[in-house]
């Protein structure tokens, strides 16, 4: 009797034990039912492209070392040695991972969206926008640099003709066939464009605390949005747009600075934009810390110091750059393997996403491709980059050519290991030089540019490969 | 209680009356055949006053007048009641290894086996207690037909790969519950860390009575939706009737590494580098010219560097064991007591594994109608390991110790001159961290990943399980033939995983910033599963013939972990090597996690029998379990059988009967389930905490949940006889069975651009079956005074197919490590590798021939230094790359058809022998690490790269070497050319025993002594060029069996003990 009255009470009270809370999750209903959470939702999309698969390293590391001023020297294919052979494979680990943190990013963008929109009471709705435009941000950002590895052919190669990658806009929070073909290159370009200009309108002209703020350098502002925009215009040959986009942010004369905003302007010590994050140069940068670094294998420092060390028949050889210069002193060594000291922390090295150099540079190369002769702004704009690492340089380009290749020539030393060189290269729809034993890969090959994950293709019906 | 106190006083004295007057009886004990049966138990009935035969069989024992009878048991025979009458008794004990009369444990009871109607597989302890593994299960291979127990390498405590009848799960585990003593346990790998501990490892083997596999529905339904892979109960020792006996064994021996890979000595190894940088003829090196010799010899203290790296890495190591145990029973009380220790190094060195276990079981009859029963075991069980490379997830790890004893150039020393580790910059930090490599000696070229001895000496990792599993329990005799029964268990167990990486060469250091070298995890676990069960039992008869047995039952079951761990970096005290120790960085917490749940279940069964002759069997279990959504948390299972014993037919006399003395056929089927896929909170769409930078707190999506997940289905057929021959001295079972799987659960992949965490969301939507046949037969072929010879002999056999995944997931791809090596789609067989095909080596050009999906010969050079045209046709027009999604195809099956196992037992006179073999055939095993030992890379080669091409018309199947290929050997996408067949027959057990005559052991005064020698894995006869066909780089993993790469090889064992009873 005592035994089944025993039995009855514990049978009937655990009948609630077959609803276990969560003890370090949150529902996803759950998600957007109050400001403070709607605005980690926010900042997840910012971890997503921090991710060290994404612009947190590695996808940074992969457009540099596909140039030609690195040479790989452990043979690793897990870091990025089919990246730099140009051998990689629609299976390769590297071609997956890319694709897959980029597009989980691009979920939480569009999760986000659509959380926002669905409590549009529980915030302001400058606020709202205000989120809406960072994830916005985000987002374009994460299109430009999926458009690159995987667009069939760069924008400036058939303007924009060739197939891009599919574009999502909506969320994505259970299973589904969710079949969708690529966009053109050029579909994505307008998609990216029509996310950074959202973005300008919206995003705050300034965080609180300062221009040199750690918000303000972590957390797109409406200058960060200009600044992309002059990057997605040189893609797409708008040179003009990248002249209109540059002048926001950029003052008529030396020296040269953002007026409103952020005060954007070259930090005098070179070296110190890789060590003190909080710069106004740093236009939007990806924060790291120990607790919470790129990830094993992840970081730049360990491409620039083990697995890769700089061609000493790359810019290393280039005579104007002559060793006066401070970012040449970042080159360890003074023989062969030539390791570049740039990023030197496994863990706490911030990662430069675009630095106001760029955006000089940027508009230096639409000024001289948008006129004949010495562009004397650009010159100045050119010369400014320069003589900030080498006082005693000052580039003399004779003709409109030259001063154009001075520009690439300043870009592949300026923002050596900051992922720009396959950018460059691709932009100008130009072969990737030989380098160490490898020959050049001609822009109409299949190596210049990735090919489509194999999972993709698989689970994705209308996917199609590059080929 | 004033009944309780009554009753004690009348048992009292009773007792005291007992003593009054006594006459002595004489008789002798002996068997079926009228051999002796010495150490027989003569107990009085009711008392516990007894005594033992001698080694003739003949005994002595003075009773009361009053007494009536006297049982006489002994281990291997039925219990016997004789009445008392005269002085003289001579009594035939029964042989109870007639094993159609052994009763058999199931769940939640008991059966005879000659009612059974269900697959159940027995394994006596006594078979296996002497074999030297570390956790019982290692012991099973090849003991039950239809249960494949396969070793997955030799690294100590980790667990086996376990699979009844076949794998019945795709995404979730294929090993079967394990219950002991009737609550289930803890079973895996535990250990957060690189050092395995098999939870399973707290269990002594030595205290096992036996293990019963439920194999078909009939006797697993009962464990509804966790019955899928079968049910292995495990029941522990009690005492038996008799005086108290003590048992003490010992065993030490050593463990052997063996078929080690053989690579080139260091003159070889610079010979084949350097040719292969002739043929690539590039610069690789900065300032040296292309093809330049960058391999050179060196010489330290006038002595050729010529480092055999896996006397590094492997040992030969030495174990003990001790095993005392104490048990005894009277009429009332049964107990067992025992105590185990063990220490056992592996064959690689820094590997060892220790236990120190207590176990208490004790069963009492208060009263008539009241027994009580508890059973305590603790148990601390302690590895420490390399970083093996050999664990699931881990073939790739650079430190990984498998690899590292083949990879690693032999012309460089793991010391340098000055007698100092032989790394790049050791007294230079940032060309230390920079490089993180083993130093090169003379060559001008990476020479390998780390020192293997450098990291052996100065990293520790280790894993400690505590753990306690506690039963009580209390049977109330209610009516006749009507029992409840309660039980209460708690299983408890606390896991310790520290992992210590020094801060000058390995995994510790970080690429750059010297100040975070050097690191120390330590995670804690905590686990806990709590079991209530209550069941009511009702044996009755109607009539004569009509034999009911009805059980019904509740169980409820709390599983719980609470782990967490912390990582420290930057040690800045090189004596410190430990958590505690110097650093400067206190990093993110490691191996978080908090979950729960819990199961609530209903279950019963019907047991009948007509005659002994018509038997049938039901049994139905409704189970709640928490991880699923509201309005699908309930599952009913159910299952049955059908038995017609023929031979007790009236028509089966004669002849006939003489010969097959019993015959009875058997059917069954019933639905079971599966929830091991689903994780705890695997319905649930969630969204996770982390950080952005320093202040931005995140919250990001984690996880697409799906509210409709249920448990996987799997529809057991059980078709089978069993017969007896020539007085049950040829015990034959044939069984065919089927078993159809659907609801599997499928991490069904979405479009990576769908952007779903993992790209993955549960669904039940697979299907497969496993079908085949069993056959088992027992027999006494020999049964003479002075010898015996018994064999068993199993085979299975196992077709699995996989008839359908889900809606637009045409394949799931398996993954080794970083490498794509097998495949799972509809139409084949689950796991099948999934390779580029090659077709041996062009004899002109040495170049490594591949075949594209069109079927065109592709031939690769990597000596073009243009990477488009490295790929040719035939005709040499430039060919597309070989791409293994596109031109890969399915090579062959990774999963055994055919297995089973081949047992003699020898016994003449005082010496016993006896051997156990395993085998395996009808899959192929995808030798990955033949790609790493071909790796032309500065990776050391394998001998057979002697028989490289190196001249127009060379014959051979080894291509060209040239300089940093790594796709030619399969080291960038697998190929074929790795792939062999998996058969072997394995010696997996030989032991030669010696008993100590009796007329001696009388004179020392000892019941028993026996000593033994033993081997484990004697030998194997197979083709596999690799350590071992039985091998599994990838653990249990459903998707990835049969995968070697760069895993360790299983042990040799060599042992001698001793078996000491008093």
């Amino acid at each position: 009797m005592f035994l089944t009255i025993v039995t009855i009470t514990v049978v009937s009270c655990n009948k609630d034990s077959l609803q276990p809370t969560l003890q370090t999750s949150l529902l996803y209903a759950d998600a957007f039912n109050s400001p403070s959470v709607i605005q980690q939702g926010v900042f997840g999309v910012y971890s997503g492209l921090k991710n060290g698969n994404f612009l947190g390293g590695r996808a940074i590391v992969y457009n540099d070392v596909r140039g030609e001023d690195w040479l790989n020297i452990t043979g690793n294919g897990v870091t990025a040695l089919g990246v730099w052979n140009y051998s990689i494979t629609s299976s390769d680990n590297q071609v997956e991972n890319t694709w897959t943190v980029g597009y989980n990013t691009i979920n939480r963008a569009n999760i986000v969206l659509a959380g926002i929109d669905a409590n549009s009471s529980l915030i302001p709705s400058t606020l709202a926008n205000q989120y809406k435009a960072e994830v916005r941000f985000c987002r374009a950002l994460t299109n430009f640099y999926l458009v690159n590895f995987y667009g069939r052919r760069p924008f400036n190669a058939d303007a924009g003709a060739s197939p891009g990658i599919p574009l999502r806009f909506t969320p994505n929070i259970e299973s589904s066939i969710g079949a969708l073909s690529r966009g053109t290159v050029a579909q994505v370009y307008t998609s990216i464009l029509d996310d950074l200009n959202f973005a300008e309108t919206n995003l705050p002209i300034l965080y609180p605390g300062g221009s040199a703020s750690d918000s303000n350098v972590v957390r797109a502002h409406r200058n960060a949005a200009i600044a992309l925009k002059t990057r997605v215009y040189l893609h797409m040959n708008r040179f003009n747009d990248v002249i209109t986009e540059a002048n926001k942010i950029v003052s008529t004369i030396a020296p040269f600075q953002a007026n409103s905003g952020v005060t954007h302007r070259l930090n005098p010590a070179f070296t110190d934009v890789f060590r003190l994050y909080n710069l106004t140069e740093s236009i939007f940068s990806l924060p790291m810390s120990n607790t919470n670094p790129p990830g094993t294998q992840n970081g730049l420092s360990l491409y620039h110091n083990a697995e890769f060390a700089l061609n000493p028949n790359g810019i290393l050889a280039t005579a104007s750059w002559p060793t006066t210069d401070s970012r040449r002193a970042l080159v360890v060594n003074n023989a062969a393997p030539f390791r570049y000291s740039k990023f030197n922390d496994d863990l706490n090295n911030s990662v430069p996403i675009i630095r106001y150099s760029e955006v000089l540079l940027n508009l230096a190369e639409a000024l001289a491709k948008t006129t004949t002769g010495v562009d004397s702004r650009a010159l100045a704009l050119l010369n400014a980059v320069r003589q900030r690492s080498d006082a005693g340089f000052t580039w003399v380009p004779a003709t409109n050519a030259d001063l154009i290749n001075a520009i690439l020539t300043e870009r592949r030393i300026e923002f050596l290991g900051e992922g720009l060189r396959s950018l460059d290269i691709q932009r100008q729809n130009i072969a990737y030089p030989a380098k160490g034993s490898l020959s050049a890969v001609q822009p109409t090959t299949l190596p210049y540019v990735w090919p489509i994950p194999a999972s993709e293709l698989l689970y994705n019906s209308l996917m199609t490969p590059n080929n | 209680m004033r009944k309780f106190l009554t009753l004690f006083l009348g048992v009292l004295l009773t007792a005291s009356q007992l003593i009054a007057q006594t006459k002595t009886v004489t008789g002798k004990v002996t068997d079926e055949k009228g051999n002796p049966v010495p150490n027989a138990s003569v107990m009085i009935k009711g008392t516990t006053k007894g005594t033992t035969s001698s080694s003739d069989g003949s005994f002595s024992i003075s009773v009361p007048e009053t007494a009536k009878t006297l049982v006489v048991s002994s281990i291997n025979f039925t219990s016997q009641d004789v009445s008392i009458k005269g002085s003289s008794i001579n009594v035939s004990l029964q042989s109870s290894s007639s094993s159609l009369e052994e009763v058999v444990v199931v769940g939640y009871g008991t059966q005879k086996k000659k009612d059974l109607i269900s697959s159940i597989a027995t394994i006596k302890g006594d078979n296996i207690k002497e074999i030297p593994v570390q956790s019982f299960d290692q012991a099973l291979s090849g003991k039950a037909a239809g249960v494949n127990v396969s070793l997955p390498n030799g690294v100590l405590n980790n667990p086996p790969v376990i699979r009844v009848r076949g794998a019945n799960s795709i995404s979730g585990s294929t090993q079967p519950l394990i219950v002991i003593d009737g609550v289930p346990t803890f079973q895996g790998d535990f250990s957060t860390n690189a050092s395995a501990n098999n939870a399973l490892g707290s269990l002594n083997p030595g205290d096992i009575e036996d293990i019963q596999i439920l194999k078909d529905a009939a006797a697993s339904a009962i464990y509804g939706s966790r019955a899928a892979n079968g049910v292995m109960l495990i029941t522990t020792k009690k005492g038996k009737l008799g005086k108290p006996k003590i048992q003490y064994d010992f065993s030490t021996g050593f463990t052997k590494p063996f078929n080690i890979f053989e690579v080139l000595n260091a003159e070889q190894y610079v010979t084949v580098k350097n040719e292969a940088l002739r043929n690539l003829n590039q610069v690789v090196v900065t300032g040296q010219p292309a093809g330049a010799p960058l391999f050179f010899l060196d010489t330290i203290n006038g002595k050729q560097v010529n480092t055999n790296w896996a006397d590094e890495v492997y040992q030969t190591g030495i174990s003990q064991s001790h095993n005392l145990s104490i048990s005894g029973a009277n009429e009332s009380t049964k107990y067992y007591f025992s105590a185990n220790y063990t220490k056992q190094d592996g064959i690689l060195q820094t590997n060892s594994f220790d236990r120190k276990q207590i176990r208490m079981n004790v069963e009492t009859k208060a009263t008539d109608w009241l027994k009580f029963g508890g059973n305590f075991n603790y148990s601390r069980g302690t590895t420490f390991s390399p970083s093996t490379g050999s664990l699931p997830g881990s073939a790739f790890n650079t430190a990984g110790s498998a690899r590292l004893a083949f990879v690693t150039a032999p012309n460089v020393s793991p010391f340098a001159a000055n007698g100092r580790y032989n790394i790049i910059g050791i007294d230079n930090p940032a060309q230390r961290n920079s490089f993180n490599q083993i130093g090169r000696n003379r060559n001008l070229i990476n020479s390998g990943f780390v020192n293997p001895v450098m990291v052996r000496d100065l990293n520790i990792i280790s894993s400690q399980i505590n753990q306690i599993t506690a039963n009580i329990s209390a049977e109330f005799k209610l009516a006749k033939g009507l029992t409840f029964r309660s039980q209460y268990g708690v299983n408890y167990q606390l896991v310790d995983d520290r992992t210590f990486w020094n801060p000058l060469h390995g995994d510790g250091i970080q690429t750059i910033s010297t100040a975070d070298d050097g690191s120390a995890f330590n995670v804690y676990g905590k686990y806990d599963i709590t079991n209530f069960q209550n069941i009511l039992t009702y044996d009755f008869k109607l009539g004569f013939d009509h034999n009911f047995n009805v059980l019904v039952g509740h169980e409820e079951q709390s599983s719980k972990t609470d782990r967490y761990g912390a990582k420290r970096s930057g040690l800045f005290n090189t004596f410190n090597n430990e958590y505690q120790g110097s650093f400067t960085v206190n990093d993110n917490p490691v191996s978080n996690t908090i979950t729960e749940n819990y199961l609530l279940s209903y279950f019963g069964r019907l047991s009948y029998n007509y005659k002994g002759k018509y038997s049938l069997s039901a049994n139905i279990r409704r189970d709640g379990y928490s991880a699923f959504a509201d309005g699908g948390k309930y599952g009913t299972f159910a299952g049955g059988g059908i038995g017609w014993t023929l031979s007790e037919e009236k028509f089966w006399t004669g002849g006939l009967s003489r010969v097959i003395n019993t015959f009875k056929l058997r059917a069954s089927y019933g639905q079971v389930g599966s929830i091991s896929s689903v994780g705890n909170f695997g319905s649930l769409s969630l969204v996770n905490p982390f950080q952005y930078g320093l202040g931005y707190p995140t919250l990001s999506f984690s996880q697409a949940g799906n509210k409709n997940l249920k448990w996987e289905n799997s529809k057991k057929l059980d078709l089978g006889v069993n017969f007896g021959i020539l007085r049950d001295k040829i015990n034959v079972e044939f069984t065919y069975y089927n078993t159809d799987l659907s609801d599997l659960i499928i991490n069904v992949p979405q479009a990576p651009s769908l952007g779903i965490p993992g790209n993955t969301v549960q669904l039940n939507a697979g299907a497969a079956y496993n079908r085949g046949i069993e056959l088992n037969i027992n027999a006494s072929i020999i049964e003479k005074k002075n010898f015996s010879w018994n064999a068993s002999f199993n085979l299975a056999t196992q077709e699995n197919k996989v008839t359908s995944l889900a809606d637009g997931v045409p394949e799931i791809i398996g993954i080794t490590g970083l490498e794509r090596t097998n495949i799972t789609r509809p139409g084949i067989s689950l796991g099948s590798f999934f390779l580029a095909k090659t077709n041996g080596v062009d004899a002109a050009t040495g170049r490594r021939i591949f075949v594209n999906a069109s079927g065109a010969e592709v031939l690769f050079d990597f000596s073009n230094p243009t990477a488009a045209q490295r790929w040719r046709f035939r005709d040499g027009t430039v060919a597309p790359a070989i791409d293994l999604g596109r031109d890969g195809y399915v090579a062959g099956n990774s999963l055994p058809t055919v297995y089973g196992g081949f047992s003699n037992t020898f016994k003449y006179k005082e010496i016993d022998f006896s051997f156990d073999m395993y085998y395996s055939f009808g899959n192929s095993v995808y030798f990955g690490s033949r790609a790493g030992l071909l790796d032309q890379r500065f990776w050391n080669n394998s001998t057979i790269a002697l028989n490289r091409w190196q001249k127009t018309g060379d014959v051979t199947d080894i291509p060209r070497v040239v300089f940093n290929d790594n796709i030619s050997n399969g080291s960038s996408f697998p190929i074929d050319a790795n792939l062999y067949s998996g058969n072997f027959i394995k010696m997996r057990n030989v032991s030669l025993g010696y008993n100590l005559p009796v007329g001696v052991l009388k004179k020392v005064k000892i019941s028993g002594l026996r000593f033994y020698a033993q081997a484990f894995n004697l030998f194997t006869i197979t083709n596999y060029p690799g350590a071992d066909p039985e091998i599994s780089s990838n653990g249990a993993d459903a998707l990835t069996p049969g995968v070697d790469r760069n895993t360790i090889g299983q042990a040799r064992s060599f042992n001698f003990g001793l078996n000491l009873t008093f």
